[in-house]
């Protein structure tokens, strides 16, 4: 119709036709269909197209023509330009091996770990030019804690990541031998209570990631490899956000120079529109490869006819039963083994609005067990949803539920707008709702947890903005049903804890319980275990006094109203156990830790609280003196972790640390460093360089080498350590100021008493600015600097930081503390050569006594008093 | 350089001169290579490619360095830059097309999947053939496709380039991209019955 003859006429009519409204338009083509139908049909075609038109050609299509042009440009003389070829080439500890995959945004190599003694192999993808690399690093930085610790079966754990030297971000992963799902369940012509397996295992992986807030946003079947033994691995988690533009939308979409991570085939409407990307685009994507995984189909975009893009104005599409009746070859299971709930469960997750899908993949894994265990699907029990309505309606698109259209998928919103449709709606009573509130609790408590609490700053910038939105929700959108309030502020308020934010967390625990107070719930063992948890943060933000109160009340308060919550019993034993042994007070301590390990031993399943009881146990007995007794227990912490987490897990290389700390302690220095040198790299790659455990564990390998004698190995790491705090701590800090005096004080035992005066005198400045006045820690440096003084002979300042040190440790420490007592033998030393004689010989004789039958460091300081004191008899 | 976009059916004033069209040509393409391998060594700080920077980047160097080009070349010199990339990536994409029939041989070589409408499964070469169909009825239009889609221009841009009012620009792309996706339908039915 659109032919040279007609076009002018059409395009004439086309002209006056978008002049006019809707209405106008009707009646201008239906006064024309009476003399041309022909005509007529074309008009209308071409004016549905006009209204349409405003994606095409649009946000996706820019990114095609930018990829093909910069592809294009990239041609050197005709001749495709290839990615370099890097096998045998050394990113960090790894040696590249082989190049095993390739794509246009990543080249992946199989590699070997060669910093160590064991065998390690990874997958190191490394990115192709087009991405921008320092916005790849930066994101991967902020991420990593998340993103190294996304601990699951199911997911290829993320180890590291870095830049390669001509500047290209590189990420190391958990090497998997596996094939693709699709074509493993082709291949071996699986059965559909297989394949729903499959599904299953996948489903629990990504819904793993939603509790830590982890959205993939580029599921596809290369992503998801099975091995032979039939485990699932997802591959790349995280990645894609890390390549993609994670800003707002609206700014995503005039900023187009992102080469997007999204795979057409597998991309979600909202992806598609550039909207907001949340759980349910994993989702969406889940739906597109599930069916494609029960059906056979090898497109399931196209099978099902869905159009995937925001456009509404689709036809309904095919049913996945349906879709299958269009594959080829034989299928060891018929087409209407899917009919009924399959449909609807996967017509669900392929809704083109996120909000009617499943809001994360643990709902559409709960629904997938429910057809497994032959229970009602819920997807049946939606009302009237977008798919399976008979004919398509325009509605306008929702970018996101509450206003709360931030950036980031979080699971947290979009359970909010659950919550909220259903509160509109007034279906459920206030009850259920509780219930349901109970639910998201689950699910939110799980968020970021690990075994390793996020040090001070940890806090994603991100997270806590959506968070910060999420309490004023509950505040305001929630405002008279206190019952949801308390749950979600508890919620909210365990996140935060899992952040290491321990003051916010503090200060929601308040509202909750003045809500359990409104609610007169203030006894309920919710309330109990509220109280604890606040206890436990005001134990990290200081408020030690209250906290252990409050935790011996409610270890009463438990065994008498709830004799049968033995865990909760246990943790608080634990808590107060940690408080005791931090103050020294091990026999106090020691009655708690055996009581949690005892109970968890016996009573109670939790291995991760078990080791971490036992420890606590090794701790108090450690302190105590009895070291082989405090052996055992970390050994025993060890094998749990072991048993439970694996060899690699943050928290056994942990409790290695501790064995190796306790062997230090025996005197066994060789093989405490031994067990320090294999534990810091795997550490530090999942850890990062800055992160407390791995600066901690780097102190104490120089403590041990101190110990054993290498005063250069343990200067050497010390200066490692003070470079690491000073960049994560910036000058001024305590620990800065801990670092500065360990170089000092192994530098003054080395005799180099010139080079230990500068960072001395730094530790006490700072000593002295953030410690609290009376603080024996800011004698230390005083001690050492007299001790210094004293090998130079410049007997006025030994005198002066002697008298500093004394002043600062007398009433704070008992009177028998080593370094009170060198103080003392220091200063009286010092008097001897000052002709104060008597005096001095009183000092030092005080101190030599009170030195006597110590080990240790003590061992040291009485020999120097000793010698200190003959000299001044001979004098 | 293909003519396959119908150039000669142009009716642009800077286009009576062939001889000197041709030169322009060359160093717009000539340009734009050296542009993108600027980027490329990351001699600007960033690895991404932008056409629309590209595009203004290739107007400046032109405009400022050549002092030969009359006001209506300068006029015309981004619409003319729009049309060239439409002519690289049509090109890429056709061979990108041959060297995938080939592929077997080269698994490894990459190749860009030239799918410009994934969701409507359109690619490069289908969008080039539905544009000479649209350049045979309305050459405005098909410069306004050029322009707003090939050179990344915005309204405003595309209507000082082509001597045309935004409101026209505005109203024509809209109409353009109807067309576009009718003849797309068409070419598809065809294809499929």
């Amino acid at each position: 119709m659109l032919s040279h003859k007609h076009f002018e006429y059409i395009d004439e009519l086309f002209d006056q036709a978008i002049e006019q409204d809707e209405t106008a338009q009707e009646r201008f083509i239906d006064s024309l269909a009476g003399e041309n139908p022909e005509l007529a049909h074309e008009l209308r075609e071409l004016i549905a197209q006009f209204r349409s038109s405003d994606t095409f050609l649009s946000l996706s299509a820019w990114h095609s023509r930018d990829r093909l042009l910069a592809a294009a440009l990239d041609l050197e003389d005709g001749v495709m330009a290839v990615a370099t070829d890097r096998s045998n080439q050394v990113l960090g500890s790894f040696r590249l091996d082989r190049e095993i995959a390739r794509g246009y945004r990543a080249v992946v190599y199989k590699a070997r770990r060669i910093d160590t003694e064991w065998e390690q192999v990874a997958a190191i993808k490394v990115l192709q030019r087009g991405v921008d690399s320092d916005d790849v690093l930066r994101r991967f930085l902020a991420e990593r804690q998340i993103l190294t610790l996304l601990d699951h079966p199911h997911i290829a754990t993320l180890m590291d990541g870095g830049r390669t030297e001509d500047g290209l971000p590189y990420f190391v992963m958990e090497y998997i031998e596996g094939r693709p799902v699709t074509d493993y369940c082709a291949e071996r012509n699986l059965p559909l209570k297989t394949r729903l397996e499959l599904c299953r295992q996948i489903c629990s992986a990504v819904a793993f990631a939603h509790r830590h807030l982890v959205v993939h946003r580029d599921l596809k079947p290369s992503n998801i490899l099975v091995t032979d033994a039939g485990q699932v691995k997802l591959l790349d988690f995280g990645i894609a956000k890390l390549l993609g533009s994670d800003v707002d939308p609206a700014i995503a979409a005039q900023t187009v120079d992102v080469v997007r991570p999204m795979t057409p085939r597998y991309a979600s409407p909202e992806q598609v529109a550039g909207e907001a990307i949340t759980s349910a685009t994993d989702v969406y994507q889940l739906g597109l490869l599930f069916t494609e995984i029960l059906t056979g189909v090898s497109n399931a975009r196209d099978a099902l006819g869905l159009s995937g893009g925001p456009d509404r104005h689709q036809a309904p599409p095919r049913t996945p039963s349906r879709a299958m009746l269009q594959v080829d070859g034989a299928s060891p299971f018929r087409p209407r083994e899917l009919r009924g709930d399959l449909d609807w469960i996967l017509l669900k997750a392929l809704e083109p609005r996120p909000e009617d899908r499943y809001a994360s993949a643990a709902e559409l894994d709960a629904d997938l067990e429910n057809y497994l265990s032959s229970r009602a699907v819920n997807a049946r029990q939606a009302t009237a949803p977008y798919l399976l309505r008979k004919f398509a309606r325009r509605r306008p698109v929702l970018s996101a539920a509450l206003g709360l259209s931030l950036a980031g998928g979080l699971v947290f919103i979009l359970v909010l707008a659950h919550f909220n449709r259903q509160l509109e709606a007034e279906r459920q009573s206030a009850l259920d709702a509780a219930a349901r509130a109970a639910e998201v609790r689950d699910l939110l408590v799980g968020f970021i947890r690990s075994p390793d609490p996020w040090s001070g700053s940890g806090a994603d910038a991100r997270v806590s903005d959506i968070l910060q939105h999420s309490e004023a929700t509950i505040e305001t959108q929630l405002e008279g049903r206190p019952e949801l309030q308390v749950v979600l502020y508890g919620a909210l308020a365990d996140v935060y804890q899992n952040l290491a934010a321990h003051e916010r967390s503090v200060a929601l625990r308040e509202k909750t319980l003045a809500l359990h107070r409104t609610l007169g719930t203030a006894n309920s063992f919710a309330s109990l275990q509220a109280q604890r948890k606040r206890a436990q943060s005001q134990m990290v933000v200081g408020e030690t006094r209250t906290a252990v109160a409050t935790l011996e009340r409610l270890l009463a308060r438990i065994a008498q109203a709830f004799p049968d919550q033995l865990r909760e019993a246990a943790l608080i034993d634990i808590e107060i156990g940690r408080y005791h042994n931090t103050y020294g007070r091990a026999q106090d301590a020691l009655p708690h830790g055996r009581r949690a390990v005892e109970t968890l031993e016996t009573e109670v399943e939790d291995p991760s609280l078990l080791a971490q009881a036992t420890t606590v146990y090794g701790n108090s007995l450690g302190l105590l003196g009895q070291v082989e007794e405090a052996y055992n227990a970390y050994a025993r912490a060890h094998e749990i972790n072991h048993k439970n987490r694996g060899e690699q897990d943050v928290a056994t290389l942990i409790s290695r640390a501790r064995i190796a700390a306790n062997l230090s302690n025996q005197g066994r220095y060789a093989e405490s460093i031994a067990i320090y040198d294999e534990i810091l790299p795997p550490l530090e790659s999942r850890l990062g360089p800055l992160h407390e455990e791995v600066l901690a564990v780097m102190n104490n390998v120089a403590y041990s080498h101190s110990l054993a004698g290498n005063r250069e190995n343990a200067i050497w790491l010390h200066r490692g350590v003070l470079e690491r705090r000073r960049e994560k701590f910036g000058d001024t800090h305590r620990q800065v100021a801990d670092s500065l005096q360990n170089i000092g004080s192994q530098l003054v035992h080395t005799g180099r008493y010139d080079q230990a005066i500068a960072p001395l005198e730094e530790a006490g400045r700072i000593y002295a600015l953030v410690n609290a006045p009376g603080h024996s820690r800011t004698a230390y440096p005083h001690v050492s600097l007299a001790i210094a003084y004293a090998g130079i002979g410049a007997d006025a300042l030994q005198e002066q930081h002697a008298r500093k040190a004394l002043t600062l440790l007398q009433g704070q420490v008992s009177d028998d503390h080593p370094a009170l007592l060198r103080a003392r033998c220091l200063l009286g030393d010092s008097l001897v050569r000052n002709g104060e004689r008597e005096q001095g010989i009183s000092l030092l004789e005080r101190a030599v006594d009170g030195l006597t039958g110590k080990v240790g460091i003590s061992g040291e300081h009485l020999e120097a008093c000793r010698e200190a004191l003959t000299q001044a008899r001979q004098s | 350089m293909s003519s396959q976009s119908g150039r000669g059916r142009d009716d642009s004033p800077a286009e009576d001169n062939a001889a000197h069209l041709d030169d322009l040509i060359g160093k717009i393409y000539h340009d734009l290579r050296q542009i993108a391998h600027l980027h490329r060594r990351g001699a600007y700080g960033n690895l991404t490619l932008q056409t629309t920077a590209l595009v203004h980047e290739a107007y400046l160097r032109m405009a400022g360095t050549d002092s030969e080009l009359s006001l209506q070349d300068r006029q015309h010199l981004k619409a003319l830059t729009s049309r060239i990339i439409r002519h690289i990536i049509v090109d890429y994409a056709r061979r990108a097309g041959a060297a995938k029939r080939d592929a077997a041989n080269a698994p490894h070589e990459r190749i860009e999947d030239s799918l410009i409408e994934p969701m409507l499964d359109v690619g490069v070469l289908d969008l080039d053939v539905a544009l000479h169909r649209l350049s045979g009825r309305s050459p405005r239009l098909e410069k306004i496709v050029e322009c707003r889609f090939f050179g990344g221009m915005n309204v405003q841009e595309t209507a000082d380039a082509l001597g045309l009012s935004p409101r026209t620009v505005e109203r024509d792309w809209r109409k353009a991209k109807a067309y576009l996706l009718r003849f797309l339908q068409e070419d598809k039915s065809k294809m499929n019955a």
